[in-house]
């Protein structure tokens, strides 16, 4: 019995320690990388330039290395580190083409597979993401980043806003109109393939 | 019913693309990327930084060396003037000489100023422009006979001064300059020159 008790005693001292300290660079680093990455391909659509924006990630954290102890939540503190990492990085190199006409569109939603399995899947898939990236290109910026952020297996809608430091409802608010809106696209052009 | 199920369809690719959108994988070996990456960046910090610091130390040096060389070439080329504080200075017997505010007020300012330990030629300029007095020609402190006279006037009553002025006996006429000269001794200017 008292046995049990100074276990649990002890259980308690080392989590109150785990809570306590603070996170360590490399930890970060072990824990939240492919979540950086992730983001960061999230808006820049590129293996390199995502790989690119979450090295500087980690720079800008190292240079901040003595405030660690401050942060609540690493990670949501390093996600949104990471986003507006890849935001800069986005405004700084080439832009993105947006979705001005429908054109381009029609053209990429004829190699949509109707479900049927093809041979070329792999191409498929591609062309269906570069329709939704210009899809997405085409919404307004604050809805193109909210969705873009919640296509991030890793993060909530809490967690987003947190990140976007705005409430959690105009989170869902955003997403739905979001939505709205390439749904409607999306819409126009099959309605487009259907008629020929 | 159509539309219903043309909307669930809509809805459904939208979900299978979005799913996809960020679900990159990074090239493996990110986290040691980065680990090495941090790792340069500390090596490169702590040189920088001792660069820096040298730097602003030199730069530090060469602006006090630079300064104490100047103040020192301009004590030397300038001695420091005060010969305009000098002929301000206080007049003997200020009391008696209403008819000059002025400068009795700069004669206190004079005695406000807290004397610097190094007068440059510049600091001169400044007092000696700041002590100007208003009256011109500047008034000049009375001669050893004119003192000698006034503390007679002031320390013989009135009513002897007057006798004299009127002696009983009829004026002779030497004398008769001096005794028609006492009344006047009330409106005495000071003397208005520093030209003699």
């Amino acid at each position: 019995m008292a046995g049990q008790a100074i276990l649990g005693e002890m259980v308690l001292k080392s989590a109150m320690a785990m809570e306590v300290a603070t996170p360590t660079i490399e930890t970060l680093v072990a824990e939240h990388s492919r979540m950086v990455f992730r983001i960061a391909y999230s808006i820049l659509r590129n293996h390199h330039d995502a790989e690119d924006a979450a090295q500087e990630c980690f720079l800008r954290v190292w240079k901040h290395k003595d405030r660690l102890h401050e942060v609540s939540n690493a990670k949501t503190w390093l996600a949104r580190v990471a986003w507006t990492t890849a935001l800069d990085k986005r405004r700084t190199g080439r832009k993105m083409v947006s979705l001005d006409g429908d054109e381009p569109g029609v053209e990429l939603m004829e190699s949509l597979s109707d479900g049927a399995p093809r041979a070329d899947e792999q191409l498929a898939e591609r062309q269906k993401q570069q329709l939704l990236q210009r899809l997405i290109a085409g919404l307004p910026e604050d809805l193109a980043q909210t969705l873009e952020l919640s296509t991030v297996n890793e993060l909530n809608s809490a967690e987003i806003a947190e990140v976007m430091k705005i409430p959690e409802g105009s989170v869902r608010t955003r997403l739905f109109r979001a939505r709205k809106q390439i749904k409607e696209k999306l819409a126009v052009l099959l309605e487009r393939k259907k008629n020929g | 019913m159509a539309d219903q199920e043309k909307d669930r369809k809509i809805d459904d690719m939208l979900d299978s693309l979005l799913v996809n959108y960020s679900s990159a994988e990074p090239r493996p070996g990110l986290e040691t990327r980065i680990l090495a990456n941090l790792r340069e960046a500390e090596k490169k910090a702590p040189q920088g930084w001792w660069n820096f610091k040298w730097i602003w130390a030199g730069a530090v040096a060469a602006a006090v060396v630079i300064a104490m060389v100047l103040v020192n070439v301009r004590h030397r080329v300038t001695p420091p003037t005060n010969t305009v504080a000098k002929t301000i200075s206080p007049a003997p017997q200020p009391e008696i000489q209403p008819d000059t505010p002025i400068v009795r007020t700069e004669t206190v300012r004079i005695h406000r100023r807290k004397p610097s330990a190094v007068p440059t030629s510049q600091h001169s300029a400044t007092l000696a422009l700041n002590q100007r007095p208003a009256v011109f020609p500047t008034p000049t402190p009375l001669s050893e006979q004119e003192r000698l006279l006034l503390q007679y006037y002031t320390r013989t009553p009135r009513e002897e001064l007057i006798a004299q002025s009127h002696p009983d006996d009829p004026p002779v006429m030497g004398n008769q300059d001096q005794t028609e000269a006492i009344p006047d001794l009330i409106h005495i200017p000071q003397k208005l020159s520093n030209t003699r």
